[in-house]
């Protein structure tokens, strides 16, 4: 057929001109390459609730204090020192003075009133005001009623106190996440919700562009008040398949690969081992067992027998390939209050049948099939089917069921399955991100997917949640944690280590507690990188 | 011409609008509430109540159809409740790697599978034949992911003679295998097809005649019978579109491709309701708009077709 149509052809041209593209070489030897596994939701901090939002967010944006990754403890960032009053409601915090964001301005301390005010308007539609409402006054801003929280003073161009409703000793703690990220108010006025596309932080590193579900790219930005970051670049490439992502730093392509496939970890570890880093992070995985519904509700012998049943160490050592370590409890290693006395539910198939028996239920006779509820995950899968087997062992009949996140996250809310497959990371590391969040009687419908219920344990939690003394509050958080153990709330399966393979000429790694997406990049250099 | 065209562009808008409302409905079907996806494990309430009025999901069911119809009917597709960002925007930043893979993919399709089509008809019977045949089986049936993974294993890790799938390039190199394992199943389905339909008008008198008055066969086939056979491939590859851009989304994850089909597939698993109704709505105006391109084409290939 012929064709003498110009815009045919010029159409043609373009699209062959653009396969060829520009094939300057680019020096990398100073460009750190990470793998996502997924594209960021967003990277505005007001909107940053994922880990992989917070990888990138991290190196853009700085906050009033930091967390020491290793030591845990709150330390400087924009904020030079903080003072708090006796009566734990007065934090006081002094600024440094000459932190430029990246468009060159000085922050001052009106510049952390107006974020905060940012993250609390119902205009922004923050989906983390919680790390914020504290604040007296944050309530009516949140509500539409305000604008000005009543709780934030500015008393000068460096100084900067706020004032919170009631005595809360992780309210330091809080703000050293995304939300509480200082921003440029004349840079969100502008773009509104494209800031997105136009993000100015005053961070380590400067944002250079971001191509949704393909990569985004940082560039370090000379007058960090810390220091220039020696990586000249930061790359996150997005490649959601993991075993092409593998392949892809087996040849070098990538400097740092999070998120291995579950089943490779022992082969990367004999192959790489130099390369292969795991280590203990605050994160429990669990079984949750509906509290609420028949045949578990009121029937503590039924779910100590199904804790009994489960080998926890054959999951770990088998499935998972010896990353994680066996749950006795809640709280991980690794937070101030763990309990490494707690007895557990240790692998005991007869104990098991003994418990099942006394509950009702001889060799599982009359028992209803159990349904075990996941989300789509390999792992998950993998997890659930070996559970499955164990029940089976002791005469447990149990059916799997499956879903995509959107769906069993609802379900979870709503309370509909018997078992649920779940975990938790810590946003804070203190027993209060567990047993409050995932554990008190009022997240029921929220993040008491178990929908355990138990005042006795309510008040100890509420107590240790305002307690200042660190001593009292661990005795409180751990004798609460016992309770919970012996109750039998959940099936405790494991507590979580995470893995990274990092190449040889990427120096200064530090493998923080709360997970690789903590890891300092910009502390970090590379040293031989071709 | 001109009119038929156009009325077929006003055809457009219903067939849209169904598609639109079904997908619409559906979306609101799915478990999976839009404000809690956003908020994520971390329950407040204070913060999803400001979410839903904010993307005005607090407001009856046939209130957030209208307004959506509404915007449509402006052409704005409005904002993605995940990136904040423009719909058209987030389409346009991916539309351009689909569109290179999506071209890539027909182009390979239609050349080799009637390439191989005719080679096969004018060979009927012989070994070549025989695989064409068997290939073209091999080419519907294989799933896609598994095609993909195969071909980078051998040419990308084996041979090392193709690079690996890098998110930051879609370039002619990296594109390669994307496009080849998008385009088995068509080129197997066009194949097959060509085939068959040249088989037909090779039996047909004026073949024969032109071959009795001396003509060859090379010279009968492909001057003559090729262009009669062409009516039932277009409309195969007009429907294969539609098949393609589906793959187009297996393709896109193995491949690490930043196209619509990813953006689409991860939208959907985070009910980011404006991105599937708006990427949807895009994608079958642009699958009506090539099967009124299919339609218009067999008047240039067969005269006696005229458009009304």
């Amino acid at each position: 057929m012929r064709t003498n149509c110009p815009g045919t052809l010029l159409f043609a041209l373009l699209f062959v001109a653009t396969l060829f593209g520009c094939n300057n070489k680019v020096d990398r030897s100073n460009t750190l390459v990470y793998r996502f596994m997924t594209d960021p939701p967003s990277l505005d901090p007001a909107h940053s609730t994922d880990t992989t939002s917070a990888t990138a967010t991290a190196l853009i944006f700085d906050g009033l204090v930091e967390l020491d990754p290793v030591k845990l403890k709150m330390v400087p960032a924009v904020a030079e020192s903080w003072r708090v009053s006796d009566d734990q409601l007065v934090y006081t915090f002094h600024l440094r003075r000459g932190v430029k964001f990246h468009n060159g301005r000085e922050v001052k301390a009106d510049d952390f009133r107006y974020t905060f005010e940012r993250t609390l308007s119902p205009e922004t539609a923050s989906e983390r005001t919680w790390i914020l409402d504290f604040l007296k006054g944050a309530d009516e801003v949140m509500a539409g009623k305000a604008e000005r929280i009543e709780g934030v003073e500015v008393l000068d161009d460096y100084t900067l106190r706020l004032t919170i409703k009631e005595p809360y000793p992780l309210f330091l703690q809080y703000l050293y996440m995304d939300a509480a990220n200082v921003v440029p108010r004349e840079v969100t006025e502008k773009w509104g919700d494209d800031f997105v596309d136009h993000l100015v932080g005053c961070g380590p590193y400067k944002f250079v562009r971001w191509r949704r579900y393909a990569y985004i790219e940082l560039e370090a930005f000379d007058e960090y008040y810390a220091g220039r970051p020696k990586i000249d670049r930061v790359e996150f490439k997005v490649i959601p398949y993991t075993d092409i992502a593998l392949l892809k730093y087996e040849e070098g392509e990538l400097d740092m690969l999070p998120e291995l496939p579950t089943g490779r970890f022992r082969e990367m570890e004999r192959k790489h081992a130099k390369e292969f880093k795991k280590w203990p992070i605050l994160g429990t995985y669990y079984i949750g067992i509906n509290n609420e519904k028949p045949p578990f509700k009121g029937n503590l012998k039924l779910r100590q027998a199904l804790n009994y049943a489960v080998n926890k160490k054959a999951i770990c050592e088998a499935i998972m390939e010896g990353v994680p370590t066996p749950a006795r409890g809640i709280v991980p290693p690794g937070i101030p209050g763990y309990n490494p006395d707690l007895k557990g539910y240790p692998y005991n198939p007869e104990l098991a049948k003994k418990l099942l028996a006394e509950a009702g239920y001889p060799g599982g006779e009359g028992l209803p099939v159990i349904e075990l509820w996941y989300n789509i995950d390999p792992g998950h899968g993998r997890i659930c089917i070996e559970v499955q087997n164990q029940f089976k062992a002791i005469g447990i009949r149990t059916r799997l069921r499956n879903y995509d996140w959107g769906s069993y996250l609802e379900a979870l809310k709503a309370g509909e399955p018997m078992l649920m497959r779940a975990g938790w990371l810590a946003d804070v590391p203190d027993p209060e991100n567990f047993l409050y969040v995932l554990l008190h009687s009022e997240k029921i419908g929220t993040d008491n997917y178990s929908r355990y219920s138990n005042e006795k344990f309510d008040k100890l939690v509420e107590k240790a949640r305002f307690t200042a003394d660190a001593a009292e509050r661990i005795a409180l958080y751990q004798q609460a944690e016992r309770m919970v153990v012996e109750d039998a709330a959940w099936i405790f399966i494991y507590h979580y280590r995470d893995v990274l393979m990092c190449k040889p000429y990427v120096k200064g790694l530090v493998l923080p507690v709360q997970g690789d997406f903590r890891i300092p990049l910009y502390k970090m250099w590379l040293a031989g990188k071709k | 011409m001109i009119s038929y065209v156009i009325r077929r562009l006003f055809m457009v808008i219903p067939v849209i609008w169904g598609i639109a409302t079904i997908v619409f409905l559906l979306m609101f079907a799915v478990p999976g509430d839009p404000a809690r996806m956003l908020i994520g494990q971390r329950s407040d309430e204070k913060a999803e109540k400001a979410i839903r009025e904010k993307f005005k999901l607090d407001r009856p069911l046939h209130v957030q159809y209208f307004n959506f119809l509404g915007r449509l009917a402006r052409l704005d597709l409005g904002r993605s409740y995940v990136k904040r960002i423009r719909v058209r925007d987030l389409l346009l930043g991916n539309a351009m790697a689909t569109v290179k893979l999506t071209v890539a993919s027909i182009v390979m399709a239609v050349v080799l599978g009637v390439t191989a089509g005719i080679v096969a008809a004018y060979f009927r019977g012989r070994w070549i034949d025989l695989s064409v045949i068997t290939g073209s089986v091999f080419g519907v049936s294989i799933p896609i992911f598994w095609l993909g993974l195969m071909l980078m294993l051998v040419f990308c890790v084996y041979l090392k003679v193709l690079p690996l799938p890098d998110p930051a390039t879609q370039d002619l190199k990296h594109l390669i295998l994307p496009a080849v394992t998008l385009s088995a199943v068509m080129i197997g389905y066009i194949a097959r097809m060509t085939r068959a339909s040249l088989l037909e008008v090779m039996q047909q008198d004026y073949i024969r005649t032109a071959r009795a008055k001396g003509l060859s066969k090379r010279v009968a086939v492909l001057k003559h019978g090729v262009r009669n056979a062409m009516i039932p491939i277009i409309t195969i590859i007009g429907i294969n579109f539609a098949a393609l851009l589906g793959g187009a989304i297996a393709t896109e994850t193995v491949f690490s491709w930043p196209g619509i089909g990813m953006l689409m597939v991860r939208s959907i698993e985070a009910r980011d309701l404006p991105v599937v109704e708006g990427g949807v709505v895009v994608l079958a105006s642009i699958f009506v708009i090539v099967n009124i391109i299919v339609d218009v084409s067999y008047a240039f290939l067969d005269p006696r077709l005229k458009i009304k």
